[in-house]
Order: structure tokens, then C-alpha cells, then sequence
């Protein structure tokens, strides 16, 4: 299964759930989104640096405006061996993230590894 | 009228004034004229008759004169002032419909709705996160649905906008604003006076809907 190549539907649905949690994380603080997205940038570029694609990018994708780029999210999942944005809500998230999305991220990392796909 | 053609005549002349003439006499001209002697001295002193029988004469009258047959037609005059003077208990009084808020009214009543969220914060020097978990506890706020919480959450992160059918959806369901009634409860701060007549205008809005459609809304304020 891990094999299959990634879809378009799987970065959707990858990117859904990312900004389900997202505001989850938001109304978790009671910050509005733009806040959270504040935080969540310089815990990002605290623990990878700037991130692929800038931060209005990943600001969109936060936000459900925008589904994340196929090219980006396996470029980084190459280079870090996982998905950063999983580790940025868990550092900034006391429990467990949601579980669905938990387990999209293992799939889409499991399956970016072996994709010709990079951005060089 | 029991008077001899001599007084007659000098009542005629002018030579008597009317004040002095004999009661019976007086009593017995107003018996003639059809109405009561006093009616008859305002005339000697206005030139116009009496036109209205005072409540003391009426009093007067069923002290002294009336009798038990007059009861009815006292009884059936009552009722037909009263009748006049009450409206038909058939007829519902007419009420006001209550001016229906704009958009924007309901927009900024959730801004206001936050701006007091954050001033409860500073007030009882809590952070936001402390203040929606005492937003929470509030015995009131222990009923609202899930689903509810996460849009007046919403609406105080500034996220969502307030609107006439959030507030109504949420109005109907727990027949009053849970949202004042916690504010009320989880600190002493007073509602400015701009959110007040917000407050008051939507949900003026809001219960005239509600009784439109056989529900209960309580006003907040």
C-alpha cells in the first residue's frame, strides 16, 4: 500500500486535516488564527528554518485555503525523514494531535520517501 | 310652582334677586326646568346652566333620595360607562413590532460580545484560556450543545461574525442569550452602554420572533 504513488487526494485530505488541527490549536489558546499562525511560524523556524515555500504559503494551507504542494511536502519529508509540521503541533500542543491526521501524515511520509518527486 | 301673579310679577320687575328667592320656590322652578337647584343658582351667576353633575351630586343623590328600585338603572349606567371606557376583551392591544437589527448591528454586537470576553480578562486578571474555562463553569453555560460553544468561541477570537440566525438558533434553543447571562455571572464588570442597546435591540428582535413562532426568549437586560 505504501507503494501506491501519492494523489491529489491525498495532499487534499492531508491538508484538510492540518487545518482542522489547526484551529483546533487556535481555539485551544482562544487566539485568533492569525495569532496562531504567528506562533506556529516561529516554532517552525525555530526547530527547520524558514519554510519551503514562505510563510504566506503555509499560512493558506494553515488555513484551509490551499492545498498543500505535492513538491513541497515531499522535498521536506525527504530531507527530515518526516512531516515538520507534525512535530510543530506537537511541540506546541500539550496531548495528542488527531488521530486521523496522525495517521494521513504517516502515509504520506511512508509513501513520499519512495517518490521520484523533489524540488531541487 | 305654588307663587301668587303679585310675586310673579315683581320677580318679573327684576326687583327681587334671584338669591333671595324662597327655597321652595327655587325647588320647585328647577322641578320645572328639569334640572337640580343648583344647576339653576350657576346660572344666576354665569348666565349658563350647569352642564355636568359633579360625583358629590351623584353621591348626594343615592344617600338621600334613591331607593332600591333605582339599582337597576344605576347598575345598567355603570355598565355602559365601563363599556365605553375599556377596550373589548376580545380585542388584543396593539404591540409594537420591534425594528429588526442589520447585519451589522448583529456583526457588531459579536465584537462587542468579544471586546467584553478580553475585558473580563483584564478585569479579573485572567488569562484567555482562564477566562473561557470560567466562561465554562458558569452553571448556564453547562447546558449550551458543543457546537454552540465553538461558534461563540469563534465569535470571540474574532473569527466568525455574529448573525441574526447564530443568535436566533441559539436564542430559540436555550430561550435567552447564554452568552450575557454568563457574562453576568462570571464578573461584576458592567455591559458598556453601546453593547446594552445592542443587547437590547437584537433581542428585542429575537423574542418578537420567538412569540411569532409560540416560543419563550428571555431579554437579558
Amino acid at each position: 500500500m505504501n507503494e501506491k504513488e501519492l494523489e491529489k487526494e491525498d495532499f487534499a485530505n492531508y491538508s484538510n486535516l492540518l487545518n482542522i488541527q489547526f484551529v483546533e490549536y487556535a481555539r485551544r489558546e482562544i487566539i485568533p488564527n492569525d495569532k496562531a499562525h504567528v506562533r506556529f511560524l516561529e516554532k517552525l523556524t525555530e526547530m527547520y528554518g524558514p519554510p519551503l515555500g514562505g510563510p504566506v504559503v503555509l499560512k493558506k494551507i494553515l488555513n484551509g485555503k490551499k492545498v498543500l504542494p505535492s513538491e513541497i511536502c515531499i522535498t521536506v519529508v525527504k530531507k527530515y525523514l518526516h512531516c515538520p509540521l507534525i512535530s510543530v503541533f506537537k511541540s506546541l500542543i500539550k496531548g495528542s494531535l488527531n488521530a486521523e491526521l496522525v495517521d494521513v501524515s504517516n502515509r504520506i511520509v511512508a509513501r513520499a520517501l519512495i517518490s521520484d518527486l523533489t524540488i531541487k | 310652582m305654588e307663587i301668587t301673579i303679585g310675586t310673579m310679577t315683581k320677580y318679573l320687575r327684576g326687583e327681587v334677586n334671584p338669591f333671595d328667592v324662597k327655597t321652595r320656590i327655587t325647588r320647585n322652578l328647577a322641578r320645572e326646568l328639569g334640572m337640580t337647584p343648583d344647576s339653576l343658582y350657576t346660572y344666576y351667576e354665569t348666565g349658563e346652566y350647569k352642564d355636568s353633575v359633579t360625583i358629590q351630586d351623584v353621591e348626594s343623590w343615592i344617600k338621600s333620595t334613591s331607593t332600591t328600585g333605582d339599582l337597576p338603572r344605576i347598575l345598567d349606567a355603570l355598565s355602559q360607562s365601563q363599556s365605553k371606557e375599556k377596550p373589548r376583551a376580545t380585542e388584543k392591544p396593539k404591540a409594537t413590532t420591534p425594528r429588526k437589527p442589520s447585519a451589522a448591528e448583529f456583526k457588531k454586537l459579536g465584537e462587542l460580545s468579544a471586546q467584553h470576553f478580553a475585558d473580563i480578562q483584564r478585569e479579573e486578571v485572567l488569562s484567555a484560556k482562564k477566562t473561557w474555562q470560567l466562561f465554562l463553569e458558569q452553571e448556564n453555560s453547562k447546558l449550551i450543545k458543543g457546537e454552540h460553544l465553538t461558534g461563540i468561541l469563534d465569535v470571540f477570537r474574532g473569527e466568525e461574525f455574529l448573525t441574526l440566525e447564530a443568535m436566533k438558533s441559539i436564542g430559540f434553543e436555550y430561550g435567552r442569550c447564554p452568552v450575557l447571562t454568563a457574562f453576568r455571572t462570571m464578573s461584576d464588570l458592567p455591559i458598556k452602554k453601546e453593547h446594552a442597546q445592542l443587547v437590547h435591540d437584537c433581542e428585542q428582535y429575537i423574542a418578537d420572533l420567538a412569540t411569532k413562532q409560540n416560543k419563550t426568549f428571555e431579554l437579558s437586560l
